[in-house]
């Protein structure tokens, strides 16, 4: 009787010791990396691993994933046995360029965003903005005859694609392409896909505000990502939301610009305008692929608050937070804001 | 024998209660912690719940950061656009980022 007190006794200290010992052994730990080398942006991956080693692994996958389509969808650099973006505008008016499965896809997929978004984010529209680039640079406005010289050159028809061979050609030898407005989100989706067959179960990608989230943190909760005024007003919205197994993309003109004579110049160029919009401040999309809530938030960015709503309200399980420049909110319905 | 049993589940408790609180208290390092990047190397690792200034010495120029009443944010930069400045205190959800001098601070949660 007594020995069984003290054995069972014994028991619960011994499984007492143990216990934290237990949990610690299985511990998720969280790590972050960041680079600042691609994309003209920062890239920051955090995510869960049970060791340094297995977060090293998938670090490594970050990076090269990263590098991969930096070298892709650039438009200023060419790199040795790659064929890039730059690679096709540089063929722009001379010949068709073969390029790999992957850039045949990023380019038809872009085709087919500047049809959904009537063109409000377009791939072909690299001739003007590169004139505003220039001007953005040096903080001076850019010239109208110039400008209107260039959007003689954005029109989508002349790119010209061919399944079969897998080739793009360019046809307006003036025209070039810009992925400027879906590049980090496509590479988010590829990324986070890279990340996920490698056995990563919990992670959040950050290209340059575009992000990426899969699976839930260890204790359950889900990751997520915030939107707030950029504006400061008092009061204003400060939103944080569930992005588990989502993506949050934020366009803004609070990024990249300057400021002339009360006007913010800033790089989101709208295609027929030609020049930067100010209705809102940010606008920010939801939804399952990151490159559609990166496409989606340039192209609401640019448009009407009804034109944008009716274009979120055709893509599935897409939300939207316009943030107008005076303060204003206006949500989709499945999205709660809290002051 | 009956003295040794005491002692011994004396002793057995004790070492049970020192474990116990050593794995309490040192894994779980409760409060949050600002961590400051640069250039994705760890730069410095900050208490939110201590008022506190720090001047960031990053690669391209430096960012001054304020932790006071439990909010973190860069109040000077020596870059051109000022993004850090504008975009307010850290939370959980937001980073803020400098890139010109590739800083990021960053709000871990404890436990």
């Amino acid at each position: 009787m007594k020995k069984s007190f003290y054995g069972i006794l014994a028991l619960i200290i011994s499984l007492s010791l143990c216990l934290p010992l237990a949990s610690c052994g299985k511990r998720l730990k969280k790590y972050t990396s960041t680079y600042f080398e691609h994309f003209d942006t920062y890239a920051t991956l955090t995510l869960f691993a049970s060791s340094s080693e297995e977060y090293k692994t998938l670090d490594s996958i970050f990076k090269s994933e990263l590098e991969k389509y930096h070298q892709l969808l650039d438009i200023y650099n060419q790199y040795e046995n790659v064929v890039n973006l730059y690679t096709v505008n540089a063929s722009a008016g001379t010949e068709a360029v073969a390029v790999s499965d992957e850039l045949f896809d990023f380019i038809s997929q872009a085709v087919h965003t500047h049809k959904i978004t009537n063109g409000y984010t377009s791939i072909s529209i690299g001739a003007v903005t590169s004139v505003w680039k220039q001007a953005l640079n040096t903080h001076t406005l850019p010239d109208e005859d110039i400008l209107a010289e260039a959007a003689k050159h954005i029109d989508i028809s002349h790119i010209i694609l061919d399944s079969t061979n897998k080739t793009v050609t360019l046809t307006d030898s003036k025209m070039s392409l810009d992925a400027g407005a879906l590049g980090k989100g496509y590479a988010a989706d590829k990324i986070g896909n890279a990340l996920r067959d490698a056995g990563c179960e919990s992670f959040l990608l950050d290209l340059g505000g575009n992000l990426k989230a899969h699976g839930y943190k260890p204790d359950g909760s889900p990751w997520l990502g915030g939107i707030r005024d950029p504006n400061e007003l008092e009061g204003s919205l400060d939103l944080s939301i569930n992005i588990s197994d989502r993506a949050l993309s934020t366009s803004g003109s609070y990024h990249r610009g300057f400021e002339l004579d009360g006007t913010v110049y800033h790089h989101i160029i709208s295609p027929y305008t030609l020049r930067p919009e100010n209705i809102f401040s940010s606008v920010s999309v939801i939804c399952r692929d990151s490159y559609v809530s990166d496409a989606l938030s340039t192209a609401l960015f640019s448009m009407s608050l009804e034109d944008g709503q009716m274009l979120i309200a055709s893509i599935e399980n897409a939300e939207a937070v316009w943030i107008f420049a005076d303060g204003k909110i206006v949500t989709t319905d499945g999205i709660t804001p809290t002051t | 024998m009956k003295k040794n049993d005491i002692i011994l589940l004396c002793s057995v408790l004790l070492i049970a209660a020192i474990a116990f609180f050593m794995g309490t208290v040192l894994l779980d390092g409760s409060g949050d912690t600002v961590v400051v990047a640069v250039n994705g190397a760890e730069y410095a690792r900050l208490p939110l719940d201590e008022n506190t200034e720090l001047l960031i010495q990053a690669e391209n120029g430096t960012n001054k950061l304020i932790i006071k009443d439990g909010e973190a944010y860069i109040t000077e930069a020596s870059c051109p656009d000022k993004i850090c400045v504008k975009t307010g205190k850290v939370t959980e959800m937001r980073s803020v980022v400098c890139l010109p001098n590739k800083v990021t601070v960053t709000l871990e949660k404890g436990d």
